[in-house]
């Protein structure tokens, strides 16, 4: 095994083993530098605490050694005391005499000197009030500098200052230090096996958990974890062996339930091929018997507008076969009376000729309205409904049926002008047997045409009594009639309703209201 | 206890059993006179001493033992008597108790900058004219320097020093007596070479203020002698070693103790200038006193 294998496997390559080992590791010496970093300066307080008294000490001691030499200004004396004093404590570097009267001097061990002037680090402060501290020498090294004042009795007598060598001092905290990096360093050498396997003891059966998940997210149903502990992994390792296994018996159910599934969809597809086989005959012979059907409305229809038509042209007619048989007879009559004259022979003839064209002219109306259209295309909406009522006029008159048409000239619509025809006919039909049947005294008809945006209504309303509210649900329905046998087809509206919505993709709508019915087409206007 | 003649008896006898032939060889014992001194109290000297003859006994290869005395004439009647092969006191009491023909070679104390005798006097004292009136400062328990003194005051005045100066100080340290001439203490000062030299060097603003009046050399001022009745090849056999103590760690730490440099061999002529101090101090002394000079 090489190095970097031995490394790969020392160190498990998942993120989480690395973070907790990072932050077990890195906490842990965060909190013994964080500690040694606060203890530090509490120690070092307590060093200048130790130095601070020591020094008030030497301070006190030597003053009440010095105080009669002091007030009879014995120099000597305080230099001999002094001397001995740094004599008996070698951490002291220098004890200053500052008299506010006379020359300072400087007595350390190797010796003493009368100053010519003041202590470089005498303040004036020092004659009222102690101050000490750590002060960095000329030579770099460091000492404890005290100053006191040296009163008596109230009355200051001058100030005295004492270094002392705060080598030891500097070596303590050096040490401190030392012993902060020793404890780091020992720290970090017992973390890093500690934290090794507390992560690795965190971290190897969720690893394992993750492991084994991914195979079962892959479909390897027959792999568990095999860790035994007491605690929350413990029992999520035992949950999962639980849940792979209930999967393990789901799938083995869900591949039973399908197998099952397979074999019914294999049964329904064969029967339901055999349907298929059957059904196109079927379609096939219902398709053809609808066409034959509608191919009879459309006959019966035809028969029934043809019906109407030759009732209409006999009304047309009639008025003129009187006429022409007036012209005849007075041509009959003249002729017998002699007064046959070829001036009222002429014009007999012209008349009968006039009445004669006349009735070639209803024919060729008549033609021309059943004639059926190809193409959808632009008509006059107003034109078609005249045409419509030319057709029915006469018939409405003998029955003394009012109708009134109100539409404007300028309305185009798209369709099929003659099937459009044709529904205005049968509209006004149906409402012509309607004022009829409820023998109102003076029947009317409106159509009412209204322009509204893109779309064009056509209103028909009678005054009929209206349709029964039984009846309008069924009044679409082929064959539906509620005219007495041999008056009515009942293909009529079903017909009219073909046209208009499949044809014309409009809407064809029947309603009551006040006094009779209301019959609506509705159109796309053309622009 | 020493003084009781019931000890008197019994030193004598064991005096006696000493002095015989074959038991000095076999051991070595001194007679220390060494009061309280300034800043060390007796027990400390003594206890010092007792330091000083274990090692010497380690380097002699013979058993060394010490007796400490109060009395000079006591250790002197020891060494006479032969309960003694050496004495050690102050070159003072060798002169005025001991005389030199009992006396063999010994060692002597030294200070490298010497036991000189110095009278110096401040700003304005430039000679010995100027000493009456002035207020001089003297060493305690300095034998040597007081009679020096006393010397020069009755030859240059023609009286005792305490008719010439105005006030007669002691001080237990050269640096202090110095010092206090220096702070105007003192007019004069009559100090040790050595000590004055410490002075000097631990100030020398002290050493520019400072004119030397007078001077009397001493080689120094501690001597150890041997009995004359020693035998010559012991006394030769320790005095070849003692003045080599400085130069071995525990050696320089005794000598340390007794802040003092080396030790050297020394003979009973070194005494000669104290000698004469002496002879001169009481001819003057003499000379006054027939005069009525002197009080």
């Amino acid at each position: 095994m090489n190095p970097t294998d031995s490394i790969i496997r020392l160190f498990p390559g998942n993120r989480m083993f690395l973070r907790v080992f990072a932050l077990f590791g890195g906490l842990l010496l965060a909190l013994t530098i964080v500690y040694g970093l606060l203890i530090i300066p509490l120690q070092r307080d307590s060093l200048l605490k130790v130095m601070y008294s020591q020094a008030s000490t030497v301070s006190r001691s030597i003053i009440q050694a010095c105080s009669d030499a002091m007030l009879t200004d014995d120099y000597g004396f305080i230099v001999e005391h002094n001397l001995q004093v740094l004599q008996n404590n070698k951490s002291i570097l220098s004890v200053q005499m500052v008299p506010k009267r006379g020359s300072a001097m400087r007595i350390a061990p190797e010796g003493w000197v009368m100053l010519e002037g003041m202590p470089e680090e005498f303040r004036q402060d020092d004659f009222e009030q102690e101050s000490y501290g750590i002060v960095q020498a000329a030579d770099g090294s460091s000492h404890y500098h005290y100053a006191a004042p040296i009163l008596f009795s109230g009355v200051s007598w001058g100030a005295m200052l004492i270094d002392f060598d705060a080598s030891e001092y500097e070596a303590n905290i050096d040490e401190m230090y030392r012993q902060l990096l020793y404890i780091s360093l020992i720290s970090l050498v017992v973390i890093l096996p500690i934290g090794y396997f507390f992560a690795l003891w965190l971290t190897r059966p969720i690893a394992t958990i993750s492991a084994a998940a991914s195979r079962v997210a892959h479909g390897d149903l027959d792999v568990r974890v095999d860790i035994a502990r007491r605690d929350e992994i413990g029992d999520l390792s035992h949950s999962f062996n639980q849940m792979v296994t209930a999967l393990a018996d789901n799938r083995r159910q869900l591949e039973n339930v399908n197998l099952d599934l397979e074999i019914k969809v294999r049964e329904r597809t064969q029967a339901l091929d055999d349907l298929n086989r059957t059904l196109d005959q079927r379609v096939r012979d219902e398709v053809a018997k609808r066409k034959e059907q509608e191919q009879l409305l459309i006959h019966q229809s035809r028969l029934a507008a043809m019906g109407e038509m030759i009732g209409a042209i006999a009304h047309q007619w009639r008025q003129p076969l009187n006429a022409l048989s007036l012209v005849l007879q007075n041509i009959g009559l003249q002729h017998k009376m002699g007064r046959l004259t070829d001036e009222s022979m002429a014009r007999l003839l012209e008349k009968g000729e006039a009445m004669v064209s006349r009735m070639s002219t209803t024919i060729d109306d008549f033609r021309n309205f059943f004639k059926p259209a190809k193409h959808a295309e632009p008509f006059n909406l107003s034109a078609a409904i005249q045409s419509a009522v030319g057709i029915v006029d006469g018939m409405f008159k003998n029955h003394s049926i009012l109708l009134h048409v109100d539409c404007p000239e300028d309305i185009q619509v798209t369709g099929y002008m003659g099937e459009f025809s044709q529904v205005v006919l049968n509209i006004l039909g149906n409402a012509k047997d309607a004022l009829l049947d409820s023998g109102q005294a003076a029947p009317v008809i409106r159509i009412l045409t209204q322009a509204e945006g893109d779309k064009v209504r056509i209103r028909f309303v009678d005054n009929g009594g209206g349709i029964a509210p039984e009846v309008l649900p069924k009044i679409w329905e082929p064959y539906f009639t509620t005219k007495d046998e041999g008056q009515g087809t009942g293909i009529g509206l079903y017909m009219s309703k073909m046209i208009i919505e499949n044809n014309m993709h409009g809407r064809l709508e029947v309603q009551n209201v006040a006094g009779g019915a209301q019959f609506t087409v509705t159109l796309a206007r053309f622009a | 206890m020493r003084d009781s003649w019931l000890v008197r008896m019994v030193t004598l006898m064991m005096l006696g059993l000493t002095c015989l032939p074959g038991i000095a060889e076999d051991s070595l014992h001194l007679g220390f006179h060494a009061e309280a001194r300034r800043e060390w109290t007796r027990t400390e000297v003594r206890t010092t001493f007792d330091l000083w003859a274990k090692e010497l006994a380690k380097q002699f290869g013979l058993p060394v033992t010490i007796s400490h005395y109060d009395d000079v004439l006591a250790m002197r009647d020891d060494l006479r008597s032969g309960k003694l092969d050496g004495v050690q006191t102050d070159i003072m009491n060798f002169v005025r108790h001991f005389r030199t023909d009992e006396l063999s070679e010994g060692y002597v104390s030294i200070m490298r900058e010497g036991f000189d005798l110095q009278l110096y006097g401040g700003r304005g004292r430039v000679s010995l004219k100027d000493m009456p009136g002035q207020r001089v400062v003297l060493l305690e328990e300095d034998q040597a320097g007081q009679i020096y003194l006393e010397t020069l005051c009755m030859k240059h005045h023609r009286r005792a020093c305490a008719d010439v100066f105005a006030e007669m100080q002691t001080a237990p340290t050269s640096n202090q007596a110095l010092m206090r001439v220096f702070f105007g203490k003192a007019d004069m000062a009559l100090v040790q070479s050595y000590g004055h030299a410490l002075a000097v060097e631990m100030n020398p603003q002290l050493g520019r203020s400072l004119h030397k009046l007078a001077e009397l050399p001493f080689r120094g001022q501690f001597y150890g002698f041997y009995s004359a009745r020693v035998n010559p090849g012991l006394k030769e056999r320790t005095l070849r070693i003692m003045p080599t103590l400085h130069t071995y760690p525990r050696g320089r730490q005794l000598l340390d103790t007794f802040k003092i440099d080396r030790l050297e061999r020394a003979s009973p002529e070194d005494l000669k200038p104290a000698y004469r101090l002496e002879r001169e101090y009481r001819d003057l002394l003499a000379s006054l006193g027939r005069r009525g000079g002197h009080r």
